[in-house]
Formats: C-alpha cells, sequence, structure tokens
C-alpha cells in the first residue's frame, strides 16, 4: 500500500508569537511535529508494513518544515517534500494549496492519505478528497486492521469502515507512536528534503494581528457604582462576548 | 446574505445551540436559518420564536450518520447562490462545513471568534490558542465559516417554512453515544454557575431563568449539590465536572481552587461575589463585588 502523510507542526507554546504594542513577532523554533501528526506517521508506517511505502509532505515553511520532516523520517517514512509557497496555517487560501497538492499527488497511484488533527491549521484534508475523488474519515481515533474506524463527535462517535482510496485525518490518540532509535534519527537528518513550489495566489491569504480583545480585568463595585451591571452588560457587548 | 446551517437528528445528541444562531444573527442583517432534519413538526414552536427566518428540511430518512450526503443535500441547495455559510464551531459543524467548501471549491475558515461584516467583504477573527494573536481572514465572496459565537436568545416571532428533502435510507456509520452525553454542562457554550453566595436552593431559580436567557447551563459548587440545591451532575471541580464553555458566569463563588481546576481554561469568565479578595476576581476577565442575587435580578432584565 501507498500512502501520503502530510504534516505539520502544532503550537503548544503559546510564545510562538510574542507581541510589542501592534507589532507580533514569530518564533518558529518553538515548533515541531504535532502529536496528532505522530499518531497519523506510525499509523501510516504500521498500515505499510515490509511491502508498503510511506512518503511524507509538508506545507510549512523553511526550518519549521524541515524539523516536522526530519521528526517524521526518523518514524520510518520513506521520503519527505516541501511545498514552497503556502501557510499552513492559512484557511483563507487553503482550498487553492490543496488544489495543487492535489494535482501533484494525482498520479502517484496513493491508496491513503493521512494527515494529523491539528487544532487551528489550515483544513485541507476535505479539500484533498474533493479534488482526488478519495473517501474522506475525519477526527480518526481509531483505526483497526480490518480498517474500522471511530469518529470523534462532541457527544458521541461515528464507527463505521474505511473504503480506500481515503484521506483520513487522524487524532493524537489514535495510535501511541514509538520513540525513533538514534540511528534512525541521524538518518532523518541526513535525507534529502525534495522542494516543490506552490505558486498560490496570495492576494486571499490572511494575517496575524494583535488580539485588540484582551482580557480586560475591569471590576465594578456595586455599592460605589449602582450601574454596575449596566456597565458588565455594555462590556461584554462591546467585547463581542454577549451578542 | 448569510445561511446559518444546523441538523437536528432527533436520534442524535449533537445538536446546534439557539444562542450560537443568535450570535450569528447579530451579525448578519440578512439571515436564514437552515435546519436539515427528520422530526419537522417537533421544531415549528422553537424556531417560531427564534427571530430568525428559518427553512426547515424535512425527510425522515436524514440522519447526520451520513456526512457525504448530508453535504451533497447542501451543495446541490447552495450552489447557485453567492453567499456566507455558516455553521457551529462543533466537531459535527465542522465535519460538514468542511465538505461543502470542499464540494463549492470555496475558503472554509473555521473557529470563528469576531465577525465584521463590511460593504465589499466579511472579516473574520480566529483567536491562535493561548497566544495574544489573532488570525485575520477577508472572505470576499462565497465562503463557508464556523462560529464560536454567543448571543443573547430574543424571544421574537419569526416565520418557518417546511420544505422536503430527499435523502436515501443508507447509514454508513453508526452513532455511539459518549457515557457523559446527557450531561448538558459538558457541551454547553454558556455556563451560569451558583455557590453557596445564592443563601438557599430558592437562589438558583432566577440563574435557572438567566440561564434560559443566555441558553446557559446551569453549574455549582461542591457545597451546593452538597446540601441538595442541585443535583450532583451540576458540580464543576475536582470532584465534580470540568468545563471550557466560551463564557462562564460565576455568582457567589469564592473561587476555591477545587472548584476553579474544573473552570478556569473557560474563554472568558465573569464573576460576582461579595467579597473583593475572593480568588475567583483574579481569573475573571469582568467582575461585579455585590450581592450576586441582585446581580442576577439586573441581568435577567437587562440582556
Amino acid at each position: 500500500m501507498k500512502i501520503a502523510t502530510i504534516v505539520k507542526s502544532e503550537l503548544t507554546d503559546p510564545k510562538t508569537y510574542t507581541t510589542h504594542r501592534t507589532k507580533v513577532f514569530y518564533h518558529p523554533e518553538k515548533l515541531f511535529l504535532s502529536d496528532s501528526d505522530k499518531a497519523a506517521v506510525e499509523l501510516a508506517v504500521k498500515i505499510a508494513g515490509n511491502n508498503g511505502q510511506v512518503d511524507l509532505f509538508t506545507l510549512e515553511q523553511g526550518e519549521v518544515g524541515v524539523r516536522v520532516l526530519h521528526e517524521a523520517l526518523a518514524m520510518g517514512a520513506a521520503s519527505a517534500t516541501e511545498f514552497v509557497g503556502s501557510d499552513p496555517n492559512d484557511p483563507a487560501n487553503a482550498y487553492l494549496a490543496a488544489e495543487k497538492v492535489s494535482e501533484y499527488l494525482k498520479d502517484q497511484g496513493y491508496d491513503l492519505i493521512l494527515v494529523g488533527d491539528v487544532v487551528g491549521s489550515a483544513p485541507i484534508a476535505a479539500y484533498l478528497a474533493e479534488n482526488l475523488g478519495f473517501n474522506l474519515y475525519e477526527n480518526v481515533t481509531r483505526l483497526s486492521p480490518n480498517w474500522e474506524y471511530e469518529t470523534e463527535l462532541d457527544r458521541g462517535q461515528l464507527k463505521g469502515k474505511v473504503q480506500t482510496p481515503a484521506v483520513l485525518t487522524v487524532e493524537a490518540n489514535a495510535i501511541e507512536p514509538e520513540l525513533p532509535s538514534f540511528p534512525a534519527l541521524e538518518a532523518a537528518q541526513k535525507q534529502t528534503i525534495k522542494s516543490v513550489a506552490l505558486n498560490l495566489d496570495t492576494e486571499e491569504a490572511s494575517e496575524v494581528v494583535v488580539n485588540q480583545t484582551q482580557h480586560p480585568h475591569v471590576i465594578w463595585n456595586l455599592d460605589e457604582e449602582p450601574d454596575a451591571v449596566e456597565k458588565l452588560v455594555a462590556a461584554l457587548r462591546q467585547d463581542g462576548i454577549m451578542k | 446574505m448569510a445561511y446559518f446551517i444546523q441538523f437536528e437528528d432527533k436520534s442524535l445528541g449533537e445538536n446546534t445551540s439557539l444562542a450560537t444562531l443568535a450570535g450569528v444573527k447579530a451579525n448578519f442583517s440578512s439571515l436564514t436559518n437552515i435546519v436539515l432534519t427528520n422530526h419537522a413538526s417537533d421544531l415549528h414552536d422553537k424556531y417560531a420564536n427564534s427571530g430568525v427566518k428559518t427553512v426547515l428540511y424535512q425527510d425522515e430518512n436524514f440522519t447526520v450518520r451520513d456526512l457525504a450526503q448530508t453535504a451533497e443535500f447542501l451543495f446541490n441547495l447552495l450552489k447557485n447562490s453567492n453567499d456566507t455559510y455558516i455553521f457551529e464551531d462543533s466537531k459535527l459543524g465542522n465535519l460538514v462545513a468542511a465538505r461543502l467548501a470542499a464540494k463549492l471549491a470555496v475558503p472554509f475558515i473555521p473557529s470563528i471568534s469576531n465577525i465584521k461584516v463590511g460593504p465589499n467583504s466579511v472579516s473574520l477573527s480566529r483567536e491562535i490558542d493561548s497566544t495574544k494573536v489573532v488570525r485575520l481572514s477577508h472572505l470576499k465572496g462565497k465562503g463557508v465559516i464556523s462560529v464560536a459565537i454567543n448571543g443573547v436568545v430574543e424571544k421574537a416571532k419569526a416565520e418557518v417554512s417546511e420544505k422536503p428533502m430527499t435523502i436515501s435510507a443508507e447509514e454508513p456509520a453508526t452513532y455511539v453515544e459518549k457515557r457523559d452525553a446527557g450531561n448538558d454542562l459538558l457541551f454547553a457554550k454558556t455556563v451560569v454557575a451558583g455557590g453557596k453566595g445564592l443563601q438557599d436552593a430558592e437562589g438558583f431559580k432566577p440563574l435557572e431563568q438567566l440561564a434560559d436567557k443566555l441558553d446557559a447551563s446551569v453549574g455549582a459548587t461542591k457545597a451546593v449539590t452538597d446540601v441538595g440545591w442541585l443535583p450532583v451532575s451540576r458540580m464543576i471541580g475536582i470532584s465534580g465536572v470540568s468545563v471550557k464553555p466560551d463564557i462562564f458566569y460565576s455568582f457567589g463563588i469564592a473561587g476555591a481552587v477545587q472548584h476553579t481546576t474544573g473552570m478556569d481554561q473557560s474563554k472568558h469568565i465573569i464573576a460576582v461575589n461579595t467579597d473583593p479578595t475572593a480568588p475567583i476576581f483574579k481569573l475573571a476577565d469582568y467582575g461585579i463585588v455585590g450581592d450576586a442575587n441582585q446581580v442576577i435580578d439586573q441581568l435577567i432584565n437587562l440582556v
């Protein structure tokens, strides 16, 4: 079985973005392969077994792209490719990026595409499935050897059977990834990463700006301000907390 | 023009909240509420008082277990319009929204917490985890979004119509409810919680009235459930449930760590307590030092 796994980083450290007045500073050194992508790679390697092949792809840029691919290569994948010219966290042009990625993947004979479910990343799985004509299974928390899956909803789970070819988005708890060995880490660092330019129209791209509705911490005293409740409601409405 | 899209599947507990509909309504002057359902006759009264024009699409075979067929129906319904399609920021909402966006080949912008509708575009803010930044996107044409915004449910009359839809009876997946799926408190977008500061069990009646207005779920401290003012299932904290709503209103709660452990991940916290040194104020975005019962009564009249 030939499997493509699209990996990305996960924002776990709030200091990945710092601010000074209206300026935003980005600290890519704080970003590493996401837990759900580790699960996706582990699952892919297990499914592929000895006769299959797992190829890695990422939309992450620069040092983050290289880092997540090296981390994932050490888990047993065969090759790594970075798509250059897109922001994996920008939902505004994810459909354009997915279109280019689909074009690249479509004639390569993949049976399965696995993507980790990362909070805050742009959703591309549905676009890939639609463009490639694959079945789509999202929020997968379990995939058995006979292809039975579980999809996580808020109050329950959907259970069914995966029909390939398929795109699956994988939750971090789908499988416990094994730690890569030191020789595997060393070999991954030496592996060549292929670059493919996406040439996206970035006119629709979104921007990262300082959150102007920060937690204000305002406390009124009802004895001193009899209209404190009116002030509270007005403040909640102004902040968009109460519409 | 915008459409808010909801699902009402009587066999599943994954339905949308009226507070989200109210929040969306506050942003879009021209809004139609589309509800895909298998029990339309039960829903006329609910949406007739929502203040939003509602179209109920009915088929007894409809189920959200079939995500692909649900998205296909919506695609055929909406493919010729050029609008904004809005879903609730829930797992189910996002699953169908992503499929619809892919079919329409338009952007899907999930987890929006703030919307500004301009003459030529819709500006959408999405908070980036626990950072001090937001991602700001501008939707200039057709697009799909999911929203985590809440409004106050006004009891305003609205037109409700019913149309048939055709859905095949195939179910590609089965649905298994989680063990705690029946406890609304765990899934509420807004929680109003009371402590011993509400004085007695009677003090919780106005709180329930406020909860009704805010489409919120009522929670309590261990001290309250221990004396039987509310059932144990309502207990928030280390011995009870942990909640993470968009808005947490705390009335007459001092904020002992045994309680705050279960609510300190809430997005916005509003606290009311007579003691200005109560630890709950350290967590609060907004607070009032004063009698909680008095504040609840005033809030009921104001919202």
